[in-house]
């Protein structure tokens, strides 16, 4: 099964992620609100997929990001953010990010969004 | 080697054929000379073989002559005399056949060659005359004459052989050798018998004559075998029949030869050797006859068979020269007009007609080629129709298809390109991008080198990698497309007529093929007009608000209240503006404060007729003001009071302009202008001192009475109005207590203004205003006063309370702690003493401490009217 | 109020911009600092300039014109400073004019919001008859103080 690791300050889009994607073969192996312990969840359990926020406190998205590729390549990396600076968003995707949301997120936009990731072989 | 290539084919025959005719015509040329020369030198051996003969005939009868001679010497003349004659006429006729011959004109051209020859022998014969001359007279000596003859007949044999010798037919030439062999041994024959003559006369031969006698017999032997050995077997044949040695005349000859050189006795009579011997000549004559007809015969048949050759070889040239010239031509001709034709088709083939074919009836290759082009052009043609209806099937796409889309290109608003793998705009763009981004040079720019004088850096960073992305495969299009940072953005382009702000929307799409991304579509649509709608829409909306706010004030406000506040409001604010420019002197602090009171001043008057948007944007300025106060000031911190206070400026200005609408539509109805306009301010008295005394939390009730039906006139309205609101403003912050307070000193919990109008004799307006307050508190005036420096403390103690009132009229006198929209600081009164002063009124206060404050102002009417009128 | 409160700002950093361009022109390339006096409005027509001025349109959300006026001295006093010529040619001044203005449009346009855009200035000598405001609008002035030398930066948008 498919594991999801999510990161995201803010604990209610933390769980309304977490909500749509219920009920699909997805396993959600954690929820972190900070990049410093979502690297921690990345080196133990190397999640497949994880949803990352661009802004953050302690560790920006984007250093979170590059963390996240240096110890584990083949994670497929979803930004979810309110940040409507298209640079920054670029930027991850240079940084090897393979999708992106922003926010708010309806269950729809989400599960479309992840079937994409996951279809793509990259 | 190369311009033999390159010649034309005519050019290329006549190198061929050219040498050819000159090898041939050279050949021939050589030919026909040879045979010219050898029927020449035939002809010219049969002449001097008939000339030879002419001459034989002269040395034949000159032999006779010799030996006759030698005869009738040696007899001194007793002999031979009559024979001797005979003779001389016999030679004398040959020899005038021989000059008869010379000058034949048939041997004129022969003659010429061989003068000098004949001439010799001509002398020699001449010499015969000199010869016979001493025969005659008996004075030579017979071997003498024998010499004579002998040497003349050596002349003439030698002519001979020099006429006949030397031909180049080499039959010729044997049969001459052995004529001359033969007509030398002849000869030897010939002088033989005339020294038998002289022996057989003489009966004796004496030894010298033996000697030479045998030699001659003895070389006569030696020609005779050398012509028996060259000549040709016919005459050897005749030879051997008429000379035969050892029989009959010849074997006497033999026997009287053998008798001279036996030494005897020479009996036998002379005339019977010469007659012997001359039958054995005579022999010889016939053969040498016979051989020289022979000679004679072959060289006639010669210079016939080589005339005859000749003219044959010429016809046969001539002949088979033009023969071969009429081929020749036949055939070039033939081939050159050929490839003519086949260049000419050809061409014409090349021009484009192409039904065109060759007829070329030959059967070479060139036929053959000629067959092959038809055959190629029959192909052409098909193959040209196959391409004909391709092109007119593309020509149909082209219409229909190409044309369509480029006439959507020309015609359609977005601008429409493709941008290559390089980040480059395709060469084809729709029309539209140039007048989207007034700009021409647009194929094959880089896209970022295109919109960077458009969007600012971070645009055009995050616009090359988003086209990175947008190449990537690996990338998602949909969500690279979110990223889009150039989606919807503001572009200033720059025309000739000014820089142009325009909103662009521009869509990215991937153009895949073969699952690779070969191209971005990019669409690009203007939508300044749609922007600018909205926007302008919006800020309608905001003006409309703005405007109907404006308006709904206006309407309740007396209009020449409002306008008076109006224009000593923007005269005030003005004020302001001018004090900066004049700040020389001035410190920042006092033109602060400066701008603090003009700004204040103004709001109480907006706050008394009610104009609460003005209000608040002065307040705003008091507000920003506030925060400055005390701290380092800039000039640029002026720049915002600036721009507030014109924007305040603004407003009013809209006012006015909005008033004047407004004046128009009394001006229709003037009727009752006057109580309108009073009713109109005394409405906006009573709703200014609601709203200001909603504000600070103190009820008030407002009563008006006018029972003797006052008007104030238009040019009291605004000063009217003006003091009102300052009474009212102070009446609300000093002079009613605070609710609770006024339960406690048992007054009505509301508090009361009442305002009357009245008109005295002295054609005065009366306004008395007065509050139920709790008048003025003498005490706390006073220590302000001081406290302002308004006065000093000596002054103060000595001042009395009507003194210590008019201290509030004092410009700068403020009770008030808290500044608020309705409070003043002491500019009030000093306004309203101000406006008085201004209409040369009076006015007198009066209060009583905790009851009440009054104050009774007057103000001329009719010197004012006077003055009007005047 | 809240969009006047953002036209405010907007105004404030826009004329802020070319302030700061001018003042950094004398700081960086002088040493001496510059000093804006108080501002204050003039209507167009009573509007008097200095001796020589560079003007610089602007174009995007607020439309306008900037001059950068200063008087003849002062550019004497730059010139002299910057190239050792003590008395230039009145082509010199203008050149001069025209320098300081290309430097602060330049400058402003380096540090150029998305809402606006500005042009190549234009340079002239003296008061035009008639100047490139857009009409029925407050004209600012704010002086600036250079040693003893005044010069403005005119601010005029609708």
């Amino acid at each position: 099964m498919t594991t999801v690791l999510i990161v995201d300050d803010s604990s209610i889009m933390r769980r309304t992620i977490e909500k749509n994607l219920t009920g699909y073969d997805l396993e959600v192996i954690g929820t972190v609100s900070n990049g410093v312990e979502a690297l921690e969840v990345v080196q133990e359990k190397k999640p497949d997929v994880i949803t990352l926020d661009i802004t953050m406190p302690e560790m920006d998205g984007i250093t979170c990001l590059e963390g996240i590729m240096e110890i584990h390549p083949e994670a497929k990396v979803m930004i979810i953010t309110a940040l409507s600076d298209k640079l920054t968003g670029l930027l991850a995707l240079d940084k090897g990010a393979r999708g992106f949301l922003y926010k708010p997120v309806s269950a729809e936009s989400l599960q479309k969004a992840f079937d994409k990731l996951l279809s793509r072989n990259v | 080697m190369k311009a033999l290539h390159n010649l034309s084919i005519r050019n290329k025959f006549a190198v061929i054929i050219i040498p050819l005719i000159v090898i041939i015509i050279g050949f021939d040329y050589f030919q026909v000379q040879h045979k010219f020369t050898h029927y020449k030198e035939s002809v010219r051996l049969n002449k001097a073989i008939i000339l030879g003969i002419e001459i034989n005939h002269v040395v034949h009868e000159l032999q006779k002559e010799r030996s006759i001679t030698a005869g009738y010497l040696a007899n001194s003349g007793n002999k031979f005399s009559e024979e001797i004659l005979a003779q001389r006429h016999t030679t004398d006729s040959t020899l005038n056949e021989f000059y008869k011959e010379i000058v034949n004109p048939d041997l004129a051209g022969f003659m010429k060659d061989h003068d000098k020859d004949v001439e010799h022998l001509k002398d020699f014969f001449d010499r015969l005359l000199e010869v016979r001359r001493e025969v005659n007279e008996l004075t030579i000596d017979p071997s003498e004459a024998i010499e004579q003859f002998s040497e003349i007949n050596e002349v003439a044999l030698n002519t001979v052989n020099l006429l006949i010798n030397e031909t180049p037919d080499k039959e010729a030439a044997q049969q001459v050798h052995a004529t001359i062999y033969f007509l030398k041994a002849k000869e030897r024959a010939s002088i033989e018998r005339s020294l038998g003559i002289l022996a057989y006369s003489e009966n004796v031969m004496d030894s010298t004559t033996k000697v030479r006698f045998s030699k001659l017999v003895a070389a006569q032997d030696s020609y005779l075998d050398a012509f028996l050995v060259i000549a040709d077997q016919d005459s050897k044949d005749f030879y051997r029949s008429t000379v035969k040695e050892g029989e009959g005349d010849l074997a006497e000859v033999a026997r009287l030869r053998n008798l001279i050189f036996g030494q005897e006795d020479l009996t036998e009579n002379a005339e019977y050797w010469y007659e012997i011997k001359t039958k054995k000549i005579n022999a010889y004559k016939e053969v040498e006859d016979y051989i020289s007809n022979k000679i004679h015969e072959y060289t006639e048949n010669a210079a016939a068979a080589s005339s005859r050759d000749l003219y044959t070889f010429v016809a046969l040239d001539i002949f088979i020269g033009i023969l071969a010239l009429v081929i020749m031509t036949i055939i070039v001709r033939n081939l050159i007009g050929n490839v003519k034709t086949l260049e000419s088709h050809t061409k014409k083939f090349m021009v484009g007609d192409v039904s065109d074919r060759v007829d070329i009836k030959t059967k070479d290759e060139i036929g053959q080629y000629a067959l092959t082009f038809n055959e190629m052009a029959d192909e052409i043609n098909k193959s040209h129709d196959a391409l004909k209806k391709q092109k007119e099937h593309a020509e149909y796409l082209y219409e229909n298809v190409i044309k369509q889309s480029e006439v959507v290109f020309e015609n359609v608003e977005q601008g429409i390109f493709l941008l290559d793998k390089e980040f480059k705009i395709s060469n084809l763009y729709s029309k539209a991008m140039e007048t989207i981004f007034d700009n021409k040079r647009i194929a094959t720019e880089m896209f970022s080198n295109f919109m960077r004088p458009y969007i600012i850096p971070r645009d055009l960073e995050a616009l090359e990698m988003f086209m990175r992305h947008l190449f990537n495969p690996d990338m998602d299009e949909d969500v690279v497309n979110q990223l889009n940072p150039i989606e919807q953005v503001k572009i200033y382009t720059e025309t000739s007529e000014g820089i142009n702000t325009k909103y662009i929307r521009v869509a990215f799409s991937r153009i895949e093929r073969e699952n690779e991304i070969q191209n971005i579509m990019v669409t690009i649509s203007d939508e300044t007009q749609a922007v600018l709608l909205k926007q302008h829409m919006e800020e309608a909306e905001t003006i409309k608000q703005q405007e109907t706010e404006l308006m709904l004030s206006i309407l309740k406000i007396d209009p020449s209240v409002l306008r008076g506040f109006l224009y000593n409001s923007r005269k005030s604010l003005r004020s302001i503006s001018e004090s900066y420019e004049k700040q020389d002197g001035t410190n920042f602090e006092t033109l602060l404060e400066f701008t603090f009171q003009t700004v204040h001043n103004i709001k109480g008057n907006s706050v008394l007729i009610g104009v609460t948007l003005i209000t608040e944007k002065l307040h705003t300025i008091e507000e920003s003001i506030s925060k400055l106060r005390g701290r380092d000031m800039s000039g640029n911190d002026f720049l915002t009071i600036l721009y507030e206070i014109d924007s305040v400026d603004k407003i009013i200005a809209d006012m006015q302009d909005l008033l004047l609408k407004v004046a128009d539509v009394y001006r229709k109805f003037p009727s009752q202008g006057h109580v309108v306009s009073n009713i109109l301010v005394i409405d906006t008295l009573e709703r200014g001192l609601n709203r200001m005394s909603k504000e600070v939390g103190k009820d008030v009730n407002f009563s008006f009475s006018n029972d003797k039906n006052v008007v104030i006139p238009d040019h009291y309205t605004t000063p009217f109005k003006d003091i009102m609101i300052q009474l009212m403003r102070n009446t609300l912050s000093h002079g009613i207590e605070a609710p609770n307070s006024r339960v406690k000193v048992g007054k009505l919990i509301r508090g009361n203004i009442s305002v009357t109008l009245d008109h005295n004799s002295f054609d005065e307006m009366v306004v008395t205003y007065r509050d139920d307050g709790q008048g003025l508190d003498l005490k706390e005036i006073k220590e302000k006063a001081l406290l302002k420096g308004l006065v000093s403390e000596m002054q103060a103690d000595s001042l009395k309370d009507d003194e210590i009132r008019d201290l509030i009229f004092h410009p700068g006198f403020s009770t008030s702690e808290k500044a608020d929209n309705y409070s003043g600081r002491g500019e009030g009164m000093a306004l309203v003493k101000s406006i008085i002063d201004s209409k040369e009124g009076s006015f007198s206060i009066s209060s009583e401490e905790g009851q009440f404050f009054e104050m009774i102002i007057k103000l001329p009417l009719a010197n004012r009217e006077k003055t009007e009128l005047a | 109020m809240y969009k006047m409160e953002r036209r405010r700002e907007e105004f404030e950093a826009t004329c802020k911009l070319f302030i700061d361009s001018v003042s950094n022109y004398f700081k960086v390339l002088t040493e001496v600092d510059s000093e804006m006096s108080i501002p204050y409005l003039k209507e167009t027509e009573d509007l008097k300039l200095k001796d020589f001025t560079g003007m610089i349109r602007v174009s995007g959300n607020r439309k306008g014109f900037v001059y950068f006026s200063a008087e003849k001295n002062m550019l004497v006093d730059l010139i002299s400073m910057f190239i050792g010529i003590d008395e230039p040619s009145n082509e010199d001044i203008l050149d001069m004019a025209g320098e300081i203005s290309n430097v602060v449009a330049g400058n402003v346009r380096a540090n150029l919001g998305t809402n606006f855009m500005i042009s190549v200035p234009v340079v002239f000598e003296g008061n035009p008859d008639e100047l490139q405001f857009p009409s029925n609008r407050s004209v600012y002035v704010i002086p600036i103080k250079w040693k003893n030398y005044e010069a403005y930066v005119v601010v005029g948008f609708e």
